[in-house]
C-alpha cells in the first residue's frame, strides 16, 4: 500500500503540486497497479544465454551546428531581448 | 477505405480524375461534418496553397514526387516548424516548433501536403485518447465509443477519410492498439529503423515513429519514406529501402500463434475471427505452430515500470521557463512545482509519479532494475521463437473499442488494454495491425511480429492476411 505521505514526498521529488484529492486518488490507484508490478519478483528467467545487448549508437563528430537559437529563445516565459529571466536561484 | 489508398490517389490526380484543390477542400469538409474532434490544429489556408501547386505541376505534365499531393494528419507530438505542438498538454498549449523532426522534413521532400495536426493522449500516454487536454477523439465506428490511443486522432483520420495516411507513434501499442480499434493499418518499425529526432519523447528506449494507413502497401511506402540513418538520432540505423514487389514475392510460411489462445481473456468474438484467420492462412499452405507467450504479462509489468521511469526523466523538461504554461511564483522551485501541477493533466502527473517511485532510493533494485533484466530475458525468448517460426500472429487487443469513460478512472484496467502490444517495444521488434473483422460493427485488428529488423517477413504476411 502506497500511503498518502509516500506520494507526496515523491509529488515533491518530481516537483510536481497535486491537489490533496488527487494525493488520495493517486495512493490507491498506484498500490493497485504496484501490487500487478509484483508479477516479475519471482521471474523465472530462462536458462539460456543472455543475448548482448546490440548497440547501434554511433557518436557523431563533435562541431558546431546551429540550433535554432533565437527561435529557442523565443519560447521561453520570461524573456526581455536576449535576457533569459528566472526566479532567484539562491 | 481502399480507393484512399497513396497510389490510387496519385494516379486520380495525374489522370486529371480529382484536382489536388478538390481533393484537401474535401478531406477538409468531412472533417468539419465529422466532429470527430480528431484534429487539434488544422492548415487549411498552406495546404489549399500546396495542392495549388500541385495542380500546377500536373497540369504542366510534370511527374509527380513519392508521396506529393497526398494530404497527410500528423500526430501533435511530432514537430512541424512554425507549427503549435501541444502533444495534447495544457503545458505546451501554446508552444510553437522551433524545427522539423526528421521524419517531417522526410515527407516534406517527398511532396506530402499536412492537413494538421491530431488529437492522442497528453504526451502520448494512454490507450484511449482520453487523456487529452482538448478531449478525447471519438471512434468514427461509433461516437460513442473510444478511439484508442495514444495515437486516437491519426487513426480516427484515416478510418473517416480525413486524410490519406497519418504518421503517429508507438510506445507500448499507440500506433496499433487506435488501428485496430478504428479498422486501419498501423505499423511500428524495429526500434531504430526511423529517427526520433523531433519526437516528444515519451520513453526513448521504445519510442517508434510509424504509418498508420489504409492498406499494407501504403504502410510500406511511407516507411520507406521515414526511414533511414539520423546522425541526430543516435539511436537510428542504417536501413534498406524495402522493395514491394520483391515483398510480395516471399514466402513466410512457419507462423507463431499463442499456444491455448482459446484460453486468454480475449472477447469471444475476437477469438473466432483470430480462429478463423488462422485456418483461412492454414489451408493456403502455411505452417501454424503454437508457441509460448505466457510472457506477455510480466511484459506488460516491466512495461509500465520502464516506460513510466523514462518518461518521469523525459518530463522533467517541461519546467515552466524554457517553453510552454507558466504559472507565477516567488521563488524558482515553487515555479517548477506549480507550472507542473497545473500544465500536465491527471494520467501524467500518476506516471511521472509512478516512475519517479520506481527509480527511487530503496525501490529502484526491486522495480526499475529487476524490469531491465527481464526486459533482457523477454528478448531472448523472443529469438527462440523466432528460431522456430518466421513471424507470429496474435490479436492486437483483447477487445473492441471500449465506451468512452468506461475504464478511464480504472487506471490498471486501462493499462490492461495494452497486453498484446507491449511485449514487442520491449524487444524492439516490428509489428502491424492489420484490420482483419469485425465484431458487432466494430474492427479488429490481428497483429503480426517479426524478429528484430526483418519488417519483410511482417510485410509479406500481413499482404497474405490483408487478401484473406
Amino acid at each position: 500500500m502506497l500511503k498518502k505521505e509516500e506520494i507526496e514526498k515523491i509529488a515533491n521529488l518530481a516537483k510536481i503540486k497535486l491537489s490533496s484529492a488527487e494525493v488520495e486518488e493517486f495512493s490507491g490507484q498506484l498500490s493497485v497497479v504496484l501490487d500487478y508490478f509484483q508479477k516479475i519478483r519471482n521471474y523465472d528467467f530462462t536458462k539460456g544465454k543472455v543475448l548482448s545487448e546490440e548497440s547501434i549508437s554511433e557518436l557523431r563528430l563533435d562541431e558546431v551546428r546551429g540550433f535554432f537559437e533565437s527561435d529557442l529563445k523565443e519560447q521561453f516565459s520570461g524573456r526581455s531581448g536576449n535576457l533569459l529571466k528566472v526566479k532567484k536561484v539562491l | 477505405m481502399k480507393e484512399f489508398t497513396i497510389r490510387k490517389i496519385q494516379q486520380s490526380l495525374e489522370n486529371k480524375e480529382i484536382t489536388c484543390q478538390k481533393l484537401v477542400t474535401s478531406f477538409f469538409a468531412k472533417i468539419k461534418k465529422d466532429k470527430l474532434n480528431n484534429f487539434i490544429t488544422l492548415f487549411t489556408e498552406d495546404a489549399l496553397k500546396q495542392a495549388q501547386e500541385v495542380d500546377q505541376k500536373i497540369a504542366q505534365g510534370k511527374k509527380l514526387k513519392n508521396l506529393e499531393g497526398i494530404p497527410v494528419a500528423i500526430k501533435d507530438n511530432i514537430l512541424i516548424k512554425d507549427r503549435k505542438a501541444t502533444a495534447a498538454s495544457q503545458i505546451l498549449e501554446n508552444y510553437i516548433a522551433t524545427y522539423d523532426a526528421q521524419v517531417i522534413k522526410k515527407l516534406k521532400s517527398a511532396g506530402a501536403i499536412f492537413l494538421g495536426k491530431t488529437n492522442l493522449d497528453e504526451f502520448a500516454m494512454g490507450a484511449s485518447n482520453e487523456n487529452s487536454y482538448f478531449g478525447p477523439a471519438l471512434n468514427p465506428h461509433d461516437h460513442d465509443r473510444v478511439t484508442g490511443g495514444s495515437s486516437g486522432g491519426s487513426a480516427a483520420a484515416v478510418a473517416a477519410q480525413h486524410c490519406v495516411f497519418a504518421l503517429g507513434s508507438d510506445t507500448g501499442g499507440s500506433i496499433r492498439q487506435p488501428a485496430s480499434f478504428c479498422g486501419v493499418v498501423g505499423f511500428k518499425p524495429s526500434y531504430g529503423r526511423v529517427s526520433r529526432q523531433g519526437l516528444m519523447s515519451l520513453a526513448s528506449s521504445l519510442d517508434q515513429i510509424g504509418p498508420l494507413t489504409n492498406s499494407v502497401e501504403d504502410a510500406v511506402l511511407v516507411y520507406n519514406t521515414i526511414l533511414g540513418k539520423d546522425d541526430q538520432d543516435m539511436t537510428s540505423m542504417k536501413t534498406e529501402k524495402v522493395d514491394l514487389s520483391k515483398i510480395k514475392k516471399l514466402s513466410v510460411k512457419r507462423v507463431g500463434i499463442p499456444k491455448n489462445y482459446y484460453e486468454l481473456s480475449i472477447d469471444q468474438g475476437i477469438k473466432d475471427i483470430f480462429k478463423d484467420n488462422i485456418e483461412k492462412l492454414k489451408g493456403q499452405g502455411l505452417e501454424i505452430k503454437e508457441i509460448d507467450l505466457s510472457f506477455m504479462d510480466e511484459a506488460l509489468a516491466i512495461y509500465y515500470i520502464i516506460q513510466s521511469a523514462e518518461a518521469s526523466t523525459n518530463l522533467a523538461r517541461y519546467d515552466g521557463l524554457r517553453y510552454g504554461k507558466s504559472v507565477p511564483a516567488k521563488d524558482l522551485t515553487e515555479q517548477y512545482i506549480n507550472s507542473r501541477g497545473l500544465g500536465f493533466g491527471k494520467e501524467v502527473k500518476r506516471r511521472i509519479i509512478m516512475g519517479t517511485y520506481v527509480l527511487s532510493y530503496g525501490y529502484r533494485e526491486a522495480y526499475y532494475n529487476q524490469a531491465k533484466k527481464v526486459q533482457e530475458d523477454i528478448k531472448l525468448r523472443f529469438d527462440q521463437i523466432f528460431q522456430k517460426v518466421d513471424a507470429i500472429i496474435i490479436p492486437t487487443t483483447p477487445s473492441t473499442a471500449f465506451k468512452l469513460n468506461e475504464k478511464f478512472n480504472d487506471p490498471l484496467t486501462m493499462y490492461l488494454a495494452d497486453i498484446f502490444t507491449v511485449a514487442v517495444n520491449m524487444a524492439g521488434l516490428p509489428a502491424i495491425s492489420v484490420p482483419s473483422g469485425l465484431v458487432d460493427n466494430l474492427p479488429v485488428g490481428l497483429q503480426v511480429l517479426g524478429n528484430f529488423k526483418e519488417e519483410k517477413k511482417v510485410f509479406n504476411l500481413a499482404y497474405q492476411m490483408e487478401k484473406l
